[in-house]
């Protein structure tokens, strides 16, 4: 109920932290509360029939993690594999789930005053896995929505 | 509440629990022992009851511990034999029991809820019989539910919600300066309906000063939802509590069904109206349960283990710690062999303590059962119906969550037998059916899942009601409902928003149900399917899986996956050989078939799906595991066999639950991850079920191939050029072992084996054979004759082969021969482990089983088989035990023979496959006829499938067997010259 919770709507607070990653040219986050941790690339065991973007299952200290590759989810050509890599391994709760990106930045926090909502007329088909954006210097920051983005219902 | 008891209270529930879960079985017992009343069972009662009384008293839970009171008073004076039971008392004691339970699964509002109904009709049961029963003097209790009936109604007509709001009247009113202004404020946001002070909280005001809460619940109509409700006041969601209909229905939605539509009813305010709207509406709705109280347990969160199971957990944790140091110790001693011992120790450690922390969490299915008895007795009694409920495989064990999750399903399931499914007494006569109506409900395990079925003989289920209705209902179109079968008809109740029941009755039938019961079942994993037959009864079948169980598996891999196939599904595995493609693969519509024993086999392959078919036209020879899902067969290719391992049941993400023939995944030993096949799932997947075994063109192909019986055998091998076959039926297991383990004892050969000795038959002491070259791995085939085993000794297992029945008998003459043919162009002799057994060890043949018949001088049959060799065979076997046969070449012969005939027969034994007449109208003909319908019959068949039995039973066969099973057949037919 309480992971629930958490995942329904950030923390109401100053500050909030985010890890920051990269995929094909997008720079994204997710709110630190929602990730368990982060892992190397392993290579995952295919799964028979079923959506293009879920690239496998990996075993993850004697559980078995269904990894999603984000490029794919999000739309993105299909990439070879590289060195940097990353799966962000996400807890939703009552399971967990990794999600492979290009490249893991950092951990930032942003005042809350930096956060915006998401605009409307920005990656149309997309627009649900998206909950604000965050303006910095040197580039603009997407903020996933875990729940839509891992939702079965939304990506099928 | 009591802060500091907290942890005393949540103990207390748990142990109350425990005590009065037996309870309602126990005074069924007692009910139905009348006069003999076993003071023992009384007493237990009584215990349990008393105790819980003593420590209600210690916490302060006055209304339990008055009810517990009243009740404990009646025990006394039944053990005491003042008092005489009826199943109308028993009646007032359960209802008692049930508040007492109510009470104690909500015990923090307990001391709120109206005990003295309950007290004053347990008194009535006593004031007659006992001279003076003290009772402790009822206090005037508060109002507990704060709305009546027509409040409700109109809260509801206006879009309001009634809810309970308890504040702490100290604290929460301290900030509002005035308490008038506060409940001012209340008016502000709807109806005050009316509100009450915790007595008991007040009687202990003084003593605690200002720390001690003070609860006061204000119910309030209010079209604002809890939500805002509770922030508005600055309150926990917990305390505010939703009204319906003065139940009060519990907030907080117990983890099991957390999210389920059941659940939801309690809290989303659209659901509230479920109780007013007219059937139509309903089929649109989330659909509610028909019983609106669920109570969730209290203090779930503990576990009882056996003190056995613990100590072996102990005992295993202490090895392993063992286990530990050794491995520290030799590691800085770079010694091998001590390191492997120490590994291999650890390994089997830490399995044996995986398994034990698996058995603390499973429980018997009997917890959930017991309550069953008690339910059905309530019910028919209310109905006036009668029932009878039967429960079997309570010891099977399922997961904990499984267990708390299955009550509610079940209990729907169980009521609808009594209610929708058994008759009235009356119905039940006409019909010619006993006046009880039985319901039984079994659990076992079978394909690695626990399968749970509940029957009952009632009318069943009109398949042609259910189409109407649900065209009336329109959830199809009458084109729609003319073209589901009937089975598919039937699944209608699954549908949301389903009633039946022709008048609404309060135990069920309310237009919901059905489809809830399927989804909490769905929820564990499981599923639900409904078999009925008007007028005999209807069956639910429920299958549920393990999760967390440990199954056995066969770990298979296909295109680079590896898979594990749950053993209870394997029934054998095959391997073609590229040669053989041709002759034993063929395609229909695009099937894959495999030609196997003289049926069709259907071929999957997992990855038909994602990829196009490399097909391993280039591997010499391909793997086929043969599944078995219910009545149907098939076989599922794969690339490799690898090893038998025991799987542990991951659950699979969401992203892949809907792979329906995936049951999971499983890591091995090696860390890779081999996802579970779901046999069932698989089946319906590639649509197993519907390659129809009368379709024409298989039957074309089957007899392409099929115009001889043929004989499945064991090729084994005594010399490259020396082959012989062993009759499959013959035939228990085949092992493997060093030519050392066989020892010679009196001139006898013999080997250790299953901690006795196994009697050994070698090739050479039989038949004229090429010397035998022993390599350093020998096989023994072993056979089972009689209530003993006897081994064959053969250097080399080539294959299973289909030969041809007709034998050459004349050729190769030996005893222990049925006969010889030729198989990949090398003549083989067929041999008759029986026989050889015989001549060699005869003591394993017990005498008992040689007829002897005072009268007759042996018991006489009529014999019917096509095959000259088997009848021969079989005459010759016969006669040997002294049976007189009567052989003749077919069905229609023998028949006309026996209509003729002036004598009598022991039985029958027929063939199944004949010309003319075969052995189905053959025992139509007998079991039709005045003079020979008592007769048994026995079938024999060169293959046992499954469809041949369930004919053989439908014309009367008696008993189905092998050919060629000469031990069994001796066996099978002295037992029925013994009934004569």
């Amino acid at each position: 109920m309480q992971n629930d919770r958490a995942i329904a709507s950030p923390q109401k607070a100053d500050f909030i932290q985010l890890v920051t990653f990269r995929v094909e040219d997008s720079w994204m986050g997710i709110n630190i509360d929602h990730i368990q941790e982060l892992n190397r690339h392993i290579e995952p065991t295919r799964v028979p029939a079923v959506d293009s973007y879920v690239s496998g299952v990996v075993h993850l200290r004697g559980e078995v993690v269904t990894l999603i590759d984000l490029r794919i989810l999000l739309g993105y050509p299909q990439a070879e594999s590289t060195e940097s890599q990353k799966a962000i391994v996400v807890d939703l709760g009552d399971e967990r789930i990794g999600m492979l990106v290009d490249h893991v930045d950092d951990v930032c926090t942003f005042s809350c005053d930096q956060i915006e909502d998401y605009p409307s007329h920005l990656h149309q088909s997309n627009y649900d896995y998206f909950e604000s954006i965050i303006n910095t210097d040197h580039k603009v920051i997407s903020v996933l929505n875990i729940a839509n983005v891992l939702s079965v219902s939304l990506t099928h | 509440m009591f802060e500091d008891c907290v942890d005393l209270i949540n103990d207390f529930v748990v142990e109350s629990r425990d005590g009065l879960e037996g309870i309602d079985n126990q005074l069924l017992e007692i009910e139905a022992s009348g006069e003999n009343i076993d003071t023992d069972i009384v007493n237990e009662v009584f215990r349990a009851i008393h105790s819980i009384k003593g420590a209600s008293g210690f916490l302060g839970l006055n209304s339990v511990g008055r009810l517990a009171h009243s009740l404990e008073n009646i025990l006394d004076l039944l053990r005491n034999g003042h008092f005489k039971i009826d199943a109308q008392r028993v009646g007032v004691m359960l209802s008692a029991i049930d508040k007492l339970r109510f009470l104690i699964e909500n015990v923090h509002t307990s001391n709120e809820q109206d005990v003295s109904h309950e007290i004053a009709q347990l008194e009535r049961l006593t004031s007659g019989e006992a001279e003076s029963t003290p009772v402790e003097p009822a206090l005037e209790v508060e109002q507990t539910s704060c709305c009546t009936h027509e409040e409700f109604q109109t809260a509801t007509e206006n879009g309001q919600q009634i809810y309970e709001i308890t504040f702490d009247l100290f604290e929460n009113t301290q900030s509002n300066s005035d308490l008038t202004d506060f409940i001012e404020r209340l008016g502000d946001l709807g109806t005050v309906l009316g509100g009450y002070l915790d007595s008991a909280a007040l009687m202990n005001w003084d003593t605690h000063e200002n720390e001690f809460p003070l609860p006061w619940t204000v119910s309030l109509a209010t079209q604002l939802d809890r939500e805002s409700l509770a922030g508005f006041f600055m309150l926990p969601v917990e305390k505010v509590k939703s009204v319906q209909q003065g139940v009060e229905l519990q907030v907080e939605p117990s983890p099991l069904e957390d999210n389920t539509p059941v659940s939801e009813a309690g809290n989303s305010p659209e659901d509230h109206q479920i109780d007013v709207p007219s059937p139509t509406e309903i089929v649109h709705k989330t659909p509610a349960k028909v019983q609106p109280v669920s109570v969730p347990p209290a203090a779930e969160s503990s576990i009882r283990v056996s003190v056995t199971v613990l100590n072996r957990l102990m005992n295993l944790v202490g090895e392993l710690v063992l286990g530990r140091n050794q491995l520290l110790q030799t590691i800085g001693s770079e010694n091998d062999r001590v390191l492997l011992s120490v590994a291999s120790r650890i390994d089997q450690v830490t399995s044996e303590v995986q398994e034990a922390v698996m058995k603390t969490r499973l429980q018997p299915i009997g917890n959930v059962f017991n309550k069953f008895t008690r339910i059905v007795r309530d019910l028919s009694q209310k109905l006036n119906k009668q029932c009878e409920l039967e429960i079997k495989g309570k010891d099977v064990e399922l997961d904990k969550t499984i267990i708390e999750g299955i009550g509610d399903p079940l209990t729907h399931l169980i009521r609808n037998a009594v209610d929708h499914g058994v008759e009235t007494p009356a119905v039940r006569q006409k019909a010619g059916k006993s006046a009880v109506g039985r319901i039984e409900l079994n659990a076992f395990h079978q394909e690695g899942k626990v399968n749970i079925i509940i029957s009952d003989d009632g009318a069943g289920i009109d398949a042609e009601r259910l189409r109407k209705k649900a065209v009336e209902k329109a959830i199809l179109t009458s084109a729609e409902a003319e073209q589901l079968s009937t089975e598919e008809a039937v699944r209608l109740i699954f549908h949301p928003g389903f009633s039946t029941a022709d008048q609404i009755s309060d135990v069920s039938g309310r237009g919901v149900g059905m489809d809830v019961v399927r989804t909490n079942f769905e929820q564990l994993g499981g599923t639900v399917d409904v078999e009925t037959n008007v007028g005999k009864g209807t069956r639910f079948i429920v299958r549920l899986p393990l999760t967390l169980a440990i199954i056995p598996s066969l770990v298979v891999s296909s295109r680079g996956n590896r898979y594990a196939v749950p053993q209870m599904s394997v029934s054998e595995l095959v391997r073609v050989q590229r040669s053989e493609w041709s002759s034993r693969m063929e395609k229909i519509r695009g099937t894959k078939l495999l030609r196997l024993r003289g049926n069709l086999l259907p071929l999957v392959d997992v990855n038909s799906n994602n990829q196009p078919q490399a097909d391993g036209e280039l591997a010499d020879s391909i793997n086929i595991v043969v599944l078995n899902y219910g009545e149907i067969q098939f076989g599922l290719i794969v690339d490799a066999l690898h090893d038998t391992e025991e799987i542990v049941v991951k659950p699979l993400g969401r992203h892949i639950k809907n792979v329906s023939w995936l049951a999971g995944a499983t890591i091995l030993g090696d860390g890779q991850i081999a996802f579970i096949i779901d046999v069932a799932g698989l089946a319906n997947q590639k649509r197993i079920g519907l390659i129809d075994t009368s379709d024409v063109e298989r039957q074309e192909l089957l007899e392409k191939h099929d115009d001889q019986e043929t004989l499945e055998a064991l090729m084994i091998a005594n010399h490259p050029d020396e082959q012989f076959a062993i009759p499959i039926s013959q035939i228990s297991r085949i092992e493997k072992i060093s030519p050392a383990e066989i020892e010679t004892i009196d001139g006898r050969l013999v080997m250790k084996y299953r901690g006795s000795s196994l009697p050994l038959l070698s090739l050479e002491r039989h038949f004229h054979t090429r010397p035998i070259e022993f390599g350093s791995e020998i096989y023994i085939v072993v056979c089972q004759i009689f209530d003993s085993e006897v081994g064959l000794i053969t250097p080399e297992v080539l294959d299973t082969h289909g030969i041809g029945t007709e034998l050459d008998t004349q050729t190769l003459q030996a005893a222990g021969l049925l006969g010889s043919t030729i198989v990949n162009q090398k003549t083989t002799r067929v041999l008759d482990i029986f026989q050889m057994a015989k001549s060699e060890y005869p003591h394993m043949i017990p005498d008992k089983l040689s007829v002897t018949h005072n009268d007759t001088g042996g018991g006489k049959l009529v014999l019917a088989e096509d095959s000259n060799f088997f009848r021969s065979k079989m005459k010759s076997f016969l006669e040997e035990e002294n049976w007189t046969v009567y052989d003749f070449e077919n069905g229609s012969e023998a028949w006309e023979f026996l209509k003729s005939t002036q004598e009598s027969f022991d039985l029958v034994i027929t063939d199944i496959e004949m010309p003319v007449m075969d052995g189905f109208e053959f025992c139509q003909k007998i079991r039709a006829s005045d003079h020979w319908n008592h007769i048994p019959v026995i079938a024999v068949t060169s293959l046992a499938d499954s469809e041949s039995h369930a004919r053989s039973q439908a014309v009367g066969i008696t008993e189905h067997m092998i050919k060629l099973d000469r031990a069994k057949l001796i066996e099978t037919l002295s037992r029925y010259i013994s009934h004569s």
